[in-house]
């Protein structure tokens, strides 16, 4: 069983060209929705729910946005080494690519 | 940028007949289709890009939400419409609450970021749970189109 605990990290948003849009969105409210854990992100007076997709949409956060992650309770650790996984990766295929 | 900036008014559709997520794409690519936008010959690739950036993964957003959307070559500007499904429509979103509120949107394809700033548009403008709820209420295309921000 994960270990409990509390865990705040800061993260610079990556996944060029679009940062955090609508696919990692989802992708993190799947994933913390998963966990036992809660998992907030924080950008200025900006405050989202880990599991609410419209609320991280919401964070606007483009390539470079530094968002801080705080996660609490069970398998926290994991859970936030799971989105920053997300947030950082190294980019994506153009979901919109011309028809041949 | 406002939801009003892009959504052609004339292809609102206060009552969606389509029950299934890839009927209801159809039929919003139509009634824009209807309303003036996309030659003919153009609408079933850009149905067909809506409904393969689907498959990639939901566009739902929760609470009902959802923003099916493609770039597209044969789209010559930014455009859109709102729809409402109101027995709700599954779009496999994460709190898996269907959706009776659509937004779609077709860019030109290389414009990413008008794009990006037209799904922002619309998050930010539904935001507001009581909004939703009013939209989601209406029964014509006028109602919806006098809720748009």
């Amino acid at each position: 069983m994960a270990a409990p605990g509390h865990i705040q990290r800061t993260v610079t948003v990556a996944n060029p060209p679009l940062g955090l849009h609508l696919r990692p969105a989802n992708a993190i409210a799947r994933l913390v929705r998963r966990t036992k854990c809660a998992v907030t992100f924080l950008y200025g007076d900006k405050v989202a729910d880990g599991r609410s997709p419209s609320d991280l949409l919401m964070l606007f956060a483009p390539p470079g946005t530094e968002l801080v992650l705080v996660a609490d309770g069970d398998g926290a650790a994991e859970a936030v080494e799971a989105v920053v996984a997300i947030l950082t990766a190294a980019g994506e295929p153009d979901e919109h690519p011309p028809s041949s | 940028m406002r939801m009003s900036n892009f959504v052609v008014r004339d292809a609102i559709l206060p009552i969606l007949t389509a029950t299934t997520r890839d009927g209801a794409i159809t039929e919003l690519i139509a009634s824009l289709h209807a309303a003036g936008e996309f030659a003919e010959g153009d609408v079933p690739e850009i149905t067909a890009a809506v409904l393969r950036r689907e498959a990639m993964g939901t566009t739902g957003i929760g609470r009902g939400i959802a923003i099916p959307h493609t770039r597209h070559a044969a789209a010559g500007k930014l455009v859109g419409t709102v729809a409402i499904a109101p027995e709700g429509i599954s779009f496999d979103s994460v709190d898996d609450v269907p959706v009776r509120l659509l937004a779609v949107v077709v860019s030109p394809q290389d414009q990413p970021a008008l794009h990006l700033r037209a799904l922002e548009a619309i998050v930010h403008a539904t935001k507001d749970d009581d909004l939703v709820a009013r939209m989601i209420a209406c029964r014509t295309a006028e109602e919806l189109w006098s809720l748009l921000p």
